[in-house]
């Protein structure tokens, strides 16, 4: 063990101050909400006039989402299925539309708008609005508005039920069509993350490059590729994240619905803490194994 | 001789330089069909309801029509934007979204640099809290630290002086607040994108300063966040995003004043349910509250164009 310089310990007491208002929240609105949503999870409440009482009940919430529910365990094994389908084919799309984007030709703004529009569209106020529009698909199949709302999906799958294919070729169409919506929706962020870390990425290292007769492939795989390669990181945790927090999510609503329909809040904490350490094993995995290649300049 | 040479080298040149233009003719072809494709299939559902809110309600009942709309009119949007009463809501939900936002992208920022640079103890529990806090479900925590705000007290200092907690709900303190802790929707993120930023940057350009003489905190605003800006930019622009149509926080936090997501609840809900033509001004609706976002940006983008602010920042 080298002895540390004074420099770097005193360097390092600034570390505490750079991050000092993540550890006031962190303590204050993260830590202790979190014991209280995890007394939630071991109790039964009750909610009455003055208020709610608790009443404790152990692991008895636990036990009934896993063992009793049969629901959660089915929705908690499909929405790990589709992540793990989503989330690859999401980063390599983004990284590939990114770079796509960030060299130079008319019409370049125009596209990059377009790219980030899912942004808005897919979260939170319009996604409410819209979604109900899903759901009339569904039900009542109208002709007049379904194309317009269901996107390029529905024209396909009008297109090719016509055509006489067998149920399974259309069925399996159908679906890597709809994914492609799906994938086009989940890429916006990562698109935007990876549009501003190429653009970080200095023009003397491809000039350099280039004049040293790096062909456009190798500059890609040697250059760009590792330059960015810590905000692939980012995207891939963050696409991870957002497959599994999503509001569509089947288990977020899951959720939701017993929290907030049927009231039982205990149950709903019991569902979100075991959710929550699933997807955490699943990140750690994932970090791990990714942070061992990630190249940092310095 | 020495011609036959050069002749040869010059076709040789030639034919190189012919084979690059085709090479790039065929990459900008194939890069144009590709992003048309994309673009049409982002804008496809967009383009519907912008369509449907121009739409004169007899348009809604003539089964011909299917997109495009026999005449535009603006009785939808007149209705939209009476139904969203949009002066005030828009006036509202911008102040709330810049101070949210102004204040989560400083302090992400800072966390960011604090992860990226500096030795410290417990900085990997630090971290892995942070990435955990991205993880939990805003809706386990929503509930707690609602009534945190409600009861709001700092170590019993209201208590002592007004006799009761301060109500903080409905007022934009909850928001700035958990801005300023790092605590507010997806800061996490913010967090890690500007972490992994820093950590690019090469050591060189902070030890040149400190040889001059400037300390860690001088550094960073003089000469790291200068050429942070595209990245600030980016989390800038989420942060306002998501804060604008923030589901989560906002209809509990602040429910008293008109802001986007509180009155999205007066349109009529369900673009497309064919047993209302009230449909159409939901349409106008959206088109209203997507349209501020998206100027935002248009006016944003120029900052994700290449080396305006990056000088001195080659490694």
């Amino acid at each position: 063990m080298k002895p540390k310089s004074s420099l770097i310990k005193k360097r390092g007491r600034y570390g505490y101050f750079f991050i000092f208002p993540f550890l006031v929240g962190l303590l204050f609105y993260f830590i202790i909400p979190l014991i209280g949503a995890f007394r939630f999870s071991l109790s039964e409440l009750k909610v009455n006039s003055t208020g709610y009482e608790l009443s404790f009940v152990g692991a008895e919430n636990f036990r009934h989402a896993f063992l009793v529910d049969t629901q959660f365990r089915k929705l908690l094994v499909s929405s790990v299925g589709n992540m793990c389908v989503n989330v690859p084919i999401t980063v390599i799309f983004s990284f590939f539309l990114a770079s796509l984007v960030s060299m130079e030709f008319k019409g370049r703004g125009a596209v990059r708008t377009i790219l980030f529009l899912p942004i808005i569209i897919s979260s939170g106020a319009v996604a409410m609005l819209t979604a109900d529009d899903y759901m009339s698909i569904m039900i009542n199949n109208s002709d007049k508005y379904t194309a317009a709302n269901g996107g390029l999906a529905s024209v396909f799958v009008s297109t090719v039920s016509q055509m006489e294919l067998s149920s399974g070729v259309v069925d399996f169409l159908v679906r890597s069509v709809e994914r492609v919506y799906d994938i086009t929706v989940m890429s916006a962020v990562p698109i935007v993350i990876f549009l501003a870390a190429l653009q970080s990425v200095p023009d003397a290292l491809y000039e350099a490059a280039f004049i040293e007769g790096a062909t456009r492939w190798e500059v890609f795989w040697k250059i760009k590729f590792p330059m960015v390669s810590p905000h692939i990181l980012v995207c891939l945790i963050y696409s991870i994240v957002d497959s599994f927090n999503s509001a569509s999510n089947v288990v977020i609503a899951d959720i939701k619905n017993v929290t907030y329909m049927k009231f039982n809040y205990g149950m709903g904490a019991a569902m979100s803490f075991s959710y929550m350490a699933i997807v955490l094993v699943i990140l750690a995995i994932v970090y791990w194994a990714v942070s061992r290649k990630v190249f940092y300049n310095n | 001789m020495k011609k036959a040479v050069s002749r040869e080298i010059n076709a040789e040149t030639r034919r190189y330089r012919r084979k690059q233009r085709i090479i790039g003719i065929t990459i900008s072809f194939l890069r144009t069909l590709f992003l048309i494709g994309i673009c049409f299939t982002i804008i496809y559902p967009m383009l519907s309801h912008v369509f449907a809110s121009f739409m004169p309600a007899r348009d809604f009942y003539n089964s011909n029509i299917k997109y495009l709309p026999s005449s535009f009119v603006l009785d939808n949007y007149k209705k939209a934007v009476q139904l969203l009463d949009y002066g005030s809501t828009l006036l509202n939900s911008l102040i709330l979204c810049l101070l949210t936002s102004v204040s989560q992208v400083i302090v992400c920022t800072m966390v960011g640099y604090g992860f990226a640079r500096f030795e410290f103890k417990g900085k990997r529990i630090f971290f892995m809290l942070l990435i955990l806090g991205l993880v939990v479900p805003p809706d386990l925590l929503l509930i707690q630290r609602m009534f945190q705000f409600k009861f709001f007290d700092l170590f019993g200092v209201f208590k002592l002086i007004k006799g009761a907690p301060l109500d903080l709900l409905n007022t934009v303190w909850p928001f700035v607040m958990l801005g300023l802790t790092c605590s507010g929707l997806k800061n996490g993120l913010y967090v890690f994108i500007m972490r992994q930023y820093f950590m690019g940057l090469p050591k060189e350009i902070e030890e040149a300063a400190y040889v001059d003489g400037a300390g860690p905190i001088k550094t960073y605003i003089k000469v790291i966040l200068p050429g942070a800006v595209t990245n600030i930019v980016t989390i800038f622009l989420f942060s306002v995003v998501w804060q604008w149509n923030d589901t989560v926080y906002t209809p509990v936090f602040y429910t008293e004043k008109n802001v986007i997501t509180t009155m999205i609840k007066m349109l009529p809900t369900g673009t497309i349910s064919m047993s209302s033509v009230n449909s159409l001004t939901t349409n106008a609706g959206i088109v209203l509250i997507v349209l501020p976002m998206l100027i935002l940006y248009v006016f944003l983008q120029n900052y994700f164009v290449k080396g305006v602010e990056r000088s001195g920042l080659v490694g």
